[in-house]
């Protein structure tokens, strides 16, 4: 009888072992030091006389921080290409087809490193192109943003419709327009909190140049924007084709079961065939995303400071081989396993009892 | 009674014919035409009518159109690296013999496994030769020279023809009744599957002569692609597992009636349908692991896209950049678009044998 383990305790015994790893071959006391360097890009503060386990988790919010856009930017595209290939119109699905394979036949690095030289090559912060308030540049880009204001009002805004949606669904007193509901709550909430504790100042900011720079909003630097659209664009070609391999799952006969009940089109949509859809695309989502998190190390050929580049670096700078390779091994295993495990969690929520998913 | 019942629900018709379909189906359709015609003629215009074809520098070029002189000029750097000039044509000839090779299996004839493997193999060691020069009255020509196109080819050929019977070791391995056996494997690969392939390479290109320093730690580029090989495998492994899974249990049950052993069994009954059953699968991993040879641009190889940026540079060229991206992008294109185009017709063919 082969033996059956699963994966989730593979992967822990890896983890545990590259720790003892990592305490075996060399005292982990290097990591109290000072790195003496800075990195290129943070999402926090990072100075040279940060400790090296400090240095190291602020990568490991940079890998995390690019992963979950790029997994976001690259969900949306590929969900919208999906659904023109699905659309039905020939033409739009033949565009729809040769944008994927445009996509994912060219390496990642090949995007990365051409979308750099593009970014490298524009013109100078005077000269800036500007369209809808970004600004493209050869420094990078510049996105406008939320101010604080604008956070708590979006964040307020958020958290109303979740729990307007949580107590509909505990409490259930009625079914009918939760949406517009929710919408509606959110909408009040965000105004009560913007006029309460913000009143009167601006909820977004635009950049604008000052100087040599430009201020207000985000500054988006160019080895960042590059890695991300490549990501993007790339990963967008395999979630197409992903989304849809499941919409194509869905039986013809429950469809027309559905019309034939005169259930208005937008029912057909969102009730009957996007959940039987998700069903078939959320286990291939999730191992898209690992192998889309396993590739923000790239961003090493651009000068990105991911969690391998960091790693690199360090390595280089202290000479702790083993030790720093056992810590990143960890930290892409355990975030990998989030991520398989979030997707194994939602794939069993989604299954419909009494079929073959159980 | 309501009259309304009654009456032929023309206005209902009439008013649920709003927004006509096909009427917004032809704009779409009017729309997408629009838009690749006008993709196409600007893509027409800058790549060829407005294209300068021979230039000294990339300042010399027509700023309107592509500046395909780059290529003409520093395609010997994108397609061989930093090989010796002289020997340049052994380079040549061995890319030409593994596409040759490749375009040998396009032919069904050759569709047994005894065919593939010979083919890929001969061609695997002409190339090996023909770069290092080990026939005589050739100059030998070390690793460290290989690159570009050559480089990509050498990598992907070792990684495919050690790595897909590593991968069925591995499959094997794991579907094997000794716990310990299974478990070490299952182990191996779900770690290697986890790890990104770039940390991979660079522990072994990079880091392993630091803890096994000098001549124990062998070639740099037969590390590196032996490495890129098993990583293939394992992942392979899993696609070869998953094809043995899905034949049917009568099958195996039949072998072991007939007193096949063991080897028998997996070589005559199970390989042959669990590769099958993977092959849609396998064909998108071949695809995918042509495009990861470019990773070892990272750890210092000038392997196809390291030397498309060699290629533009230097000064007289660095405007140049977008022709020399679109065009090894066009090559690794082609060549991963015929690798797929293979894999469906080998599919086609072997579902029609089957059914």
């Amino acid at each position: 009888m082969p033996v059956r383990f699963s994966t989730g305790t593979a992967l822990t015994l890896v983890v545990i072992a590259a720790v003892i790893a990592a305490l075996a071959t060399g005292n982990l006391s290097f990591l109290a030091d000072a790195t003496s360097w800075q990195l290129g890009f943070s999402v926090l503060p990072q100075a040279p006389s940060d400790p090296y386990w400090v240095t190291m988790g602020i990568a490991i919010l940079n890998t995390i921080v690019l992963a979950t856009i790029a997994i976001m930017m690259a969900t949306f595209v590929g969900a919208a290409v999906a659904f023109i290939a699905i659309a039905g119109n020939p033409a739009w699905s033949r565009i729809a087809s040769g944008y994927v394979q445009f996509f994912r036949n060219m390496p990642l690095i090949l995007q990365a490193l051409f979308w750099f030289a593009v970014i490298s090559h524009m013109p100078g912060p005077r000269q800036a192109l500007r369209f809808a308030g970004f600004v493209v540049s050869n420094r990078g880009v510049a996105v406008p943003f939320f101010t604080p204001a604008g956070l708590a009002a979006a964040g307020a805004a958020l958290a109303g419709a979740v729990a307007t949606f949580w107590l509909f669904h505990k409490f259930r007193p009625f079914q009918r327009h939760r949406t517009p509901i929710a919408a509606a709550v959110a909408a009040l909430l965000a105004t009560a909190i913007w006029a309460l504790f913000f009143p009167g100042q601006s909820v977004w900011t635009v950049p604008q140049l000052t100087g040599f720079n430009f201020s207000g909003g985000v500054q988006v630097p160019t080895e960042l924007i590059s890695i991300l659209i490549a990501l993007s664009m790339f990963g967008s070609g395999y979630i197409a084709e992903i989304v849809r391999g499941g919409f194509a799952t869905v039986p013809k006969g429950v469809i027309e079961a559905a019309r034939a009940l005169a259930l208005p089109a937008w029912v057909v949509e969102f009730k009957v065939r996007v959940p039987l859809a998700l069903r078939a695309i959320i286990l291939p989502l999730g191992s898209q995303y690992t192998t889309l998190i396993k590739a923000t190390s790239i961003g090493l050929a651009i000068g990105f400071t991911d969690l391998f580049a960091v790693t690199l670096m360090s390595i280089n700078q202290s000479g702790h081989t083993v030790p720093l390779l056992c810590v990143m091994t960890a930290c892409f295993v355990l975030l990998n396993q989030a991520v398989v495990s979030a997707a194994n969690a939602l794939n069993h929520a989604f299954q419909i009892p009494g079929t073959a998913g159980r | 009674m309501h009259s309304k019942s009654l009456e032929l629900p023309a206005a209902e018709l009439a008013r649920a014919a709003w927004p006509p379909r096909r009427l917004l189906s032809t704009a779409a359709t009017l729309c997408a035409v629009l838009l690749a015609a006008w993709t196409a003629w600007a893509l027409f215009r800058w790549g060829v009518l407005e294209a300068t074809w021979r230039a000294a520098s990339s300042n010399e070029c027509n700023p309107q159109g592509a500046c395909w002189a780059v290529i003409g000029a520093r395609w010997r750097i994108v397609m061989f690296g930093l090989y010796p000039m002289e020997e340049q044509w052994r380079a040549a000839l061995a890319c030409a013999i593994a596409i040759g090779a490749f375009g040998l299996l396009q032919w069904s004839a050759m569709w047994t496994l005894r065919r593939v493997l010979a083919t890929l193999g001969v061609a695997c060691v002409a190339f090996i030769l023909l770069m290092y020069g080990a026939l005589p009255g050739m100059e030998w020509v070390a690793t460290d020279k290989w690159g570009g196109f050559a480089l990509t080819m050498f990598l992907y050929l070792c990684g495919v023809i050690f790595g897909f019977p590593t991968g069925v070791v591995l499959a094997l391995m794991r579907r094997s009744n000794r716990a310990t056996v299974a478990w070490a494997s299952g182990f191996v690969v779900d770690t290697i599957r986890t790890l990104p392939m770039v940390m991979i390479l660079f522990a072994v290109g990079v880091l392993a002569p630091m803890l096994f320093p000098g001549a124990l730690s062998g070639d740099k580029l037969w590390r590196v692609a032996l490495a890129f090989a098993f990583v293939y495998g394992c992942y392979q492994s899993e696609i070869v597992r998953a094809g043995l899974q899905a034949i049917p249990h009568a099958q195996e049950e039949a072998a072991k009636a007939l007193a096949l052993s063991p080897y028998l069994r997996m070589r005559l009954v199970m390989l042959p349908q669990g590769l099958t059953n993977g092959l849609p699968a396998s064909v998108n991993l071949l695809v995918a692991t042509f495009k990861e040879t470019s990773i070892v641009a990272i750890i210092g190889f000038f392997d196809f896209t390291a030397s498309a940026q060699a290629a533009y540079g230097n000064a007289a060229w660095s405007a140049a950049f977008i022709e020399v991206y679109l065009f090894v992008g066009v090559v690794y294109f082609g060549c991963a678009s015929a690798i797929g185009w293979l894999g469906h017709r080998l599919e086609h063919r072997l579902r029609a044998a089957r059914a």
